[in-house]
């Protein structure tokens, strides 16, 4: 699994600099923001540079190339849910050092909702993505992330009892991984019954 | 070694490699002992198949002009210049029965047919 | 008698094509050639024997594993080449390099980089900025580095100048010395076959005509022309296909068959395909 993720660094280092740039830029104004807006565009970002691997794979070609190797489809298919996971977490430090340099607030409920955006945002796409194909899914994607966005953004509006602070900001990307998890095992099997036989 | 296949001769592939190695193993040219390529290096450079030229070792070896060593390789049958000798002898004597048999239905004498082989001979000179 | 691919009944059904290998086998240490026109299953055939797409019935076993599509420990000793499958195109040859020696067990990057300079490709090149003969060696390149004992090659050399497909020819043939190497090799371009396989097999809408040794194939059969009038002179069991032209008529039959009066020319595979493919031949 460490050589897919290189050859995802490998794709990465080339192609997005202008991603990564606004990404940066999505982190700052988190930071100097209030509004969730921003923390969550900041994870969403890096996201996409996660699905645009996924994307090149199908269509150049390497998600068919792949299956002839000598490494499981489980394999595969646990190493795009490596990268989104990674990604994820940079987002979340990102946005932890710009709210910490610009002296924002809220600290723990950022981390928590980009960490349960971000695990919803993969548990309901990724298993779609890889049965019907990036193009296909396209529509779909964008508007499970609108719908995430909306719904999480609305939720931290609501004020929180402080002495629960922790465990309430615990409570959703928990739930957010468990449903990853049901996720990469639903993608698992997708994988192991797909057929290359597009022409 | 050479092998020259031809598309214009008419006996099968095999045939053909069979024909020449043997010619030279005769005339000495493929000396006793001499190493023959491997059945692959041969069919990769005649551009042929392997399965046509272990054919032709196989049937070399069955008439005795090669031995094949496991692990090793074929080779040049040892004495075989003299087995071959033996068998143009035989084949010779055979004709010359033959002769014989038509001279005699004939009358012709043994001077008379010493002429017509001289004749022959200084005809093909 | 070993198989390093064999396949007994298998069928396979892609809308309205379907695909039936009755009885399919790949002698181990041999080059074996899938011929067939374009739609013919060629590919479909490739796909199956590297787990890309799984048969509906029979068994197929490759390199003796029956599940090829789940045994990653056999695909380490598999070379390939297979249609609509390639390396992230905005890799670059040696970035390949370090991304295949984490994947195969055996990855021997000496000889990766030694085929990689036979081939003048510039190893910093990305896959997509090559052209289609350079394409085709990178893959060649990466499918003969990692100690594989069976290539499967989907026409390798199509699209190809001469200079390269001959430069390709030349490489397997020096891979196939080696007895433990096998190779299945498709193509529509018959004459790239001719030299380097052993056995030939012929595919015609998803369905297998024959499997012949190919020398023999080439030795079995001759063509004879001749005028129209004298037709009648020849035996017609005797003759396997007619081919009527203006000013003549050819006729493939079985060497033996062949009258003393008539002059034999020997064909090359692709005549003597089209030619057998047309009669009905069904071996």
């Amino acid at each position: 699994m460490k050589a897919l993720l290189l050859k995802d660094w490998y794709l990465l280092r080339k192609r997005w600099g202008v991603l990564f740039g606004m990404v940066l830029l999505f982190s700052v104004l988190a930071g100097v923001q209030t509004t969730m807006l921003y923390t969550l565009m900041t994870t969403m970002m890096l996201l996409m540079i996660s699905l645009n691997t996924l994307a090149y794979d199908q269509h150049d070609g390497w998600d068919a190339y792949a299956c002839a190797l000598p490494i499981s489809r489980a394999q595969l298919v646990l190493s795009k849910y490596a990268l989104a996971c990674i990604c994820i977490v940079i987002s979340v430090i990102l946005v932890l050092l710009s709210t910490l340099l610009f002296g924002g607030s809220n600290l723990l409920g950022n981390a928590s909702a980009q960490l349960a955006f971000g695990f919803f945002f993969v548990a309901c796409n990724y298993p779609l993505i890889l049965r019907f194909g990036f193009e296909k899914s396209r529509v779909y994607y964008l508007l499970v992330a609108g719908v995430l966005i909306g719904l999480v953004s609305i939720l931290s509006q609501y004020p929180q009892p402080s002495s629960s602070a922790f465990e309430l900001s615990l409570f959703p990307p928990l739930v957010g991984l468990l449903a990853l998890l049901a996720s990469l095992k639903l993608s698992i099997s997708f994988m192991k019954n797909k057929e290359f036989s597009e022409t | 070694m050479d092998i020259i296949l031809s598309n214009s001769n008419p006996d099968p592939i095999y045939l053909q490699i069979v024909e020449q190695i043997r010619a030279q193993i005769v005339q000495g040219i493929l000396a006793e002992g001499t190493l023959l390529p491997s059945i692959r290096s041969l069919a990769k450079e005649l551009r042929i198949s392997v399965i046509t030229t272990k054919r032709a070792y196989d049937e070399l070896e069955r008439e005795g002009y090669i031995q094949t060593v496991a692990a090793k390789g074929s080779y040049v049958a040892e004495r075989s210049h003299e087995q071959v000798k033996e068998e143009y002898l035989r084949k010779i004597e055979e004709h010359m029965r033959s002769i014989k048999l038509l001279s005699d239905f004939l009358g012709l004498s043994e001077e008379e047919l010493g002429m017509m082989y001289q004749l022959l001979n200084k005809g093909d000179a | 008698m070993e198989y390093a691919i064999a396949c007994t009944d298998v069928r396979k059904s892609l809308g309205s094509f379907s695909l039936h290998l009755e009885n399919f086998f790949v002698e181990k240490g041999t080059v074996h050639g899938l011929i067939g026109a374009n739609g013919s299953g060629k590919t479909t055939t490739i796909k199956l024997l590297l787990g890309l797409m799984k048969q509906d019935e029979g068994t197929l076993s490759v390199l003796s594993s029956t599940d090829i599509a789940q045994d990653g420990e056999a695909k380490n000793r598999i070379g390939f080449i297979a249609d609509e499958t390639s390396v992230p195109s905005l890799l670059n040859p040696k970035e390949m390099g370090s991304v295949f020696s984490g994947l195969y067990r055996e990855w021997d990057s000496q000889t990766y980089v030694r085929l990689l300079s036979q081939f003048k490709l510039d190893e910093k090149k990305p896959y997509r900025s090559c052209s289609r003969g350079m394409k085709v060696k990178f893959l060649l390149a990466a499918a003969l580095s990692h100690n594989a004992s069976l290539l499967i090659l989907d026409e390798p050399t199509s699209g190809l100048d001469p200079l390269s497909r001959d430069e390709i020819l030349s490489l397997l043939a020096e891979y196939s010395k080696d007895e433990q190497h096998t190779i299945l090799i498709t193509s529509h371009i018959t004459s790239d076959l001719e030299k380097l396989c052993d056995y030939i097999t012929l595919l015609d809408d998803g369905k297998i005509r024959f499997t012949e040794e190919k020398d023999t194939l080439l030795d079995t059969y001759r063509l004879v022309r001749t005028a129209h009038a004298s037709l009648s002179d020849f035996d017609p069991d005797s003759i396997i296909t007619k081919r009527e032209g203006e000013f003549q008529v050819e006729l493939l039959m079985r060497k033996e068959h062949i009258p003393s009066f008539a002059e034999p020319i020997r064909l090359t595979l692709e005549e003597l395909v089209i030619l057998l493919a047309k009669g009905g031949y069904k071996g």
